[in-house]
């Protein structure tokens, strides 16, 4: 049979561009000064300061856990073609625990600033803000479940994420099927704990930001939003390794196949929203319109902007197989959609968080569109720390998993046959 | 040159088989005569279709009082029924796009009598809105036409009910193009090898394929069009039934997961179903090597992810009816649960959540007695899942004095049982007399999934990769003993 061109790739080894290195730190620099700067001219808003950090710290640790998904799913699929760019995620998914402090930390601090449910007087019948409804769900909405459950989740997560990988980065160096297998394992217990958690999750940390709100949906749609965010920032990663002339195997196939899940997955997303939206409007009970009337009336720019990046965008440029196979295309439409998603993060969390604060004041509603030196300063430090922690894990070993068993069937990837 | 496999995939066409053998195989039980157990099938499935015919017939001539429904619940078996056929027929779209997308080889096994099913399933489906209507010539209504003889009047547009009309009329159009596409090279694989009538029969099912570069040319590219079509569509069909529901504001139906929770409903029934036939299938035509327990296990884990995807949306939906804090939602999800439909229920629960879970093992999902009760059970359980959905929600609504228990009438139950017939009496005859396995397409991935290749490959790597060392001294790569020449 003809295989003679084929031999094995060996290890790769990344070093960490001194450039890129400055780069992120700056960006770290910057952005910190203008969070602080930010922080010190919004003193009398905490509610938007603290949120602003929930929304941060969770979309930059949710594009390393949704990495992991990525790995983990594929992994349980006997995918072939991802071999080669599967470090990439791995590298993303390692960033879960260091996230998860930083959102321990803002979670404690700042739960009393962002969650209107746990505003003083709240579920006391015998104060003035008494909210009936919300005392109802005080089962759900308690400090003790939250935290506790907030520690499980992020100590699950980082279990995992590092398990996986720490197991993947062992396989260089122990070849056979043993360390494959165990990744099966450990892919299929991460799939199971992630399944579940991914929704209760997001339904104690976002979705009862508006606590009079509910939607059985939430939790899947919060999940495939990331899941294209994931999927965007692993596309550039592989472009900028690639153009600095590593990954020399990985091919136009390989991009046009990563190309295709991110068209995918933004319509899978934009068919999530349209459910979403479309059975509230249609239902119109106004406990559940009330989410979207919040959104349109008072935050009309980012929720168009939301659904025609994060839908339009990708649905007619990635049409063609032609723009799913240009690195230029890709880049322009990934970077994109990691503002989008993240975008559609804050219209997540901000509306509902200002409103539950502004009711605490006399009932007035402060109309604040609130997009300044905080919602600048806090992502790009974010930001900052993901590439410097991405790209640190990547030079920590090679960028090709040697001892994969469909690695070659990943280096062979060339026609679209089935 | 063929394409490269990691030995470490396991084979999908087991007995060392040749092109020539896969075409024997395959065609053998369409060229021989019907045998007894495929006589005795037919027969009982023809005549419960008969049974099935006649209710509809007696249905049309005495209305639907002669159904149970009554003032409060007026959608019972009959929907019930409907969006059960109508999810059995998506695992026939979901192997034949979304896994054709996903370049699933394992697919090739089971596909052309999957889509098949579809088109039964649908057909089937489709009779319950009609007979629903009770003056079933109103039917002619639901369509928009040109020129509009009903004046100014045209069918609701914002209706989901007339939603759901396009969708099923488009799924079954393109189910039925998909599928019949991908028959014509077989049907002429059994031309060639026909004579007399039969041939000319065969000649013009397969609309004249001679096999020539530019046919294969133009069929890749319509199947690929055809792929892109159904591949929405596997998404849009049930999520537009689930939307018959969801828009409404009945507590139980109108919930935002309805859409995609539909869609994993659907394609775990279609599974089930798809399993139930084809494990039977399988034994009786001797298609063991082409269906092997391979494919069976990839179908049953596809089970085991839907029926927990469905799992975690019924956890969902009885949380989010508590956290609502709405008397009404709490109220719809208390009576499900404990009300006078608590054994519907328990039932749902019990097939469609707990006992699929058993397929975490791997020995569970490589026992064949155990798929084949399991997927009954999953038959079972997604019917009452419809069932719970649709009467439970109805029988307890916001009136307590309009509630009312509902219970089939023989005709109901008749006319179920009848559609089933129906399915059966069309599958049956697909089998005789179509290939049941996509010869073209299983021949397509003889050299990269068939046995003998796998341990050639095997052999080849095994200097070279250590986990190939490890695979042969496990015994997991096996050379198929029967050693025919294999090229």
């Amino acid at each position: 049979m003809a295989h003679s061109h084929y031999h094995k790739p060996g290890i790769e080894k990344y070093d960490f561009d001194p450039k890129l290195r400055t780069v992120s730190i700056a960006l770290m620099v910057v952005g910190l000064i203008l969070f602080v700067l930010g922080i010190f001219t919004n003193m009398e808003y905490p509610t938007r300061i603290w949120t602003t950090m929930l929304h941060n710290t969770y979309y930059f640790l949710g594009l390393g856990l949704l990495g992991m998904f990525y790995v983990a799913a594929q992994t349980m699929g006997y995918s072939g073609w991802v071999i080669l760019v599967s470090r990439i995620p791995e590298a993303m998914a390692r960033v879960v625990p260091i996230f998860s402090v930083i959102l321990g930390v803002v979670l404690v601090f700042g739960y009393k600033s962002i969650y209107h449910w746990a505003h003083d007087g709240i579920m006391d019948p015998a104060s003035s803000h008494y909210d009936e409804l919300i005392a109802g769900k005080a089962g759900f909405l308690n400090p003790m479940f939250f935290f506790g459950a907030t520690v499980i989740y992020l100590v699950l997560w980082s279990f995992f994420t590092l398990s996986i990988t720490n197991n993947s980065y062992k396989h260089d160096t122990n070849p056979g099927m043993k360390l494959y297998t165990r990744s099966r394992t450990l892919s299929m217990m991460f799939l199971f704990v992630f399944g579940i958690s991914s929704s209760t999750a997001l339904w104690h940390w976002f979705m009862s930001i508006d606590p009079h709100w509910f939607s059985t949906l939430y939790g899947w749609y919060c999940f495939i939003s990331l899941f294209v965010g994931a999927i965007s920032t692993t596309i550039l990663i592989t472009i900028y390794l690639k153009g600095k002339g590593y990954l020399q195997h990985v091919n136009v196939e390989h991009f046009h196949d990563l190309g295709k899940w991110m068209f995918a997955f933004s319509v899978a997303w934009a068919y999530l929203w349209f459910a979403q939206f479309m059975l509230i409007w249609y239902g119109n009970i106004p406990e559940e319109t009330l989410y979207f009337m919040d959104r349109y009336e008072n935050y009309k720019i980012p929720f168009f902007l939301n659904f025609c990046i994060n839908f339009m965008l990708p649905f007619l440029v990635l049409m063609t197989a032609r723009a799913k196979r240009s690195k230029f295309v890709l880049m322009f439409i990934a970077s994109m959609l990691v503002f989008g998603h993240w975008l559609d993060y804050y219209l997540l969390a901000m509306p509902g968080a200002v409103k539950g604060a502004a009711y605490m004041h006399d009932g007035h509603v402060i109309h604040n569109f609130g997009f300044g030196l905080l919602e600048i300063g806090c992502p790009l430090l974010m930001a900052g720390l993901f590439l410097f922690l991405v790209f640190t894990n990547l030079s920590k070993q090679s960028l090709v998993p040697v001892n994969h068993p469909f690695l070659r069937q990943s280096y062979e990837h060339h026609t679209n046959s089935i | 040159m063929s394409q490269y496999a990691s030995p470490a995939r396991k084979p999908l066409i087991e007995g060392s088989k040749t092109y020539t053998d896969i075409t024997e195989d395959i065609c053998g039980p369409v060229e021989a005569a019907p045998n007894i157990p495929f006589i005795i099938g037919f027969l009982i499935s023809a005549s419960l279709a008969l049974m099935g015919v006649t209710l509809i017939g007696y249905t049309i001539w005495k209305g639907i009082g002669v159904w149970g429904e009554n003032k409060t619940i007026g959608w019972a078996w009959d929907i019930t029924n409907f969006v059960w056929w109508v999810g059995i027929g998506h695992a026939g779209t979901l192997i034949s796009a979304i896994l054709l997308l996903f370049r699933q080889k394992w697919r090739t096994g089971v596909n052309r009598s999957a889509e098949a099913m579809t088109i039964f399933a649908v057909v089937c489906a489709g009779i319950f809105p009609l007979i629903h209507m009770g003056r079933i010539w109103d039917a002619f209504f639901i369509f928009p036409y040109w020129p509009n003889s009903r004046g100014p009047l045209w069918p609701n547009f914002l209706s989901p009910l007339l939603w759901d009309v396009f969708a099923i009329s488009t799924y079954f159009t393109v189910s039925l193009l998909f599928w019949y596409t991908g028959l014509v090279p077989d049907m002429a694989t059994i031309r060639d090898r026909a004579s007399g009538f039969r041939r000319r029969i065969y000649s013009a099912l397969s609309f004249g394929w001679r096999g020539t570069a530019r046919q294969w040319q133009r069929f890749e590219s319509i199947s690929l069009v055809l792929a892109g079509l159904s591949t929405p569509l596997v998404l849009s069909v049930h999520s537009v039934v689930s939307f018959d529901f969801a828009t409404s504001v009945i507590p139980g139906w109108h919930t935002t997961i309805f859409p995609p929770y539909f869609v994993a409903g659907a394609i775990f029934s279609g599974f089930a179903m798809v399993l139930t036939l084809m494990l039977v299938a399988r034994k009786v035509m001797n298609l063991e090597e082409y269906i092997t327990i391979n494919h069976v296990e990839s179908m049953n884990k596809v089970i085991l992810m839907t029926g927990s995807i469905v799992g975690v949306a019924y956890l969902t939906e009885l949380f989010m009816a508590w956290y609502s804090g709405s008397t009404y939602e709490q109220g719809a999800f208390y009576y499900r649960a404990l009300g006078p439909y608590w054994w519907s229920y328990a039932a749902m629960m019990t097939c469609n959540v707990i006992s699929p879970q058993i397929f975490w093992i791997k020995s569970m999902r490589r026992n064949l007695w155990v798929t084949f009760i399991m997927s009954i059970f999953i038959n079972i359980g997604m019917w009452f899942e419809r069932f719970v959905i649709i009467v439970t929600s109805l029988a307890t609504d916001y009136l307590p004095s309009s509630w009312l228990y509902y219970q089939p009438t023989f005709v109901e139950v008749g006319i179920f049982i009848g559609t089933m017939g129906i399915f059966m009496t069309l599958f049956l005859l697909f089998c005789k007399f179509a290939p049941v396995v996509a010869i073209a397409e299983v021949k397509s991935i003889l050299k990269t999934s068939g046995d003998q290749y796998i341990a050639k490959q095997a052999e080849e790597d095994k200097q070279e990769d250590e986990f190939v060392d490890d695979l042969l001294r496990s015994g997991s790569i096996t050379v198929a003993r029967r050693n025919k020449n294999s090229d």
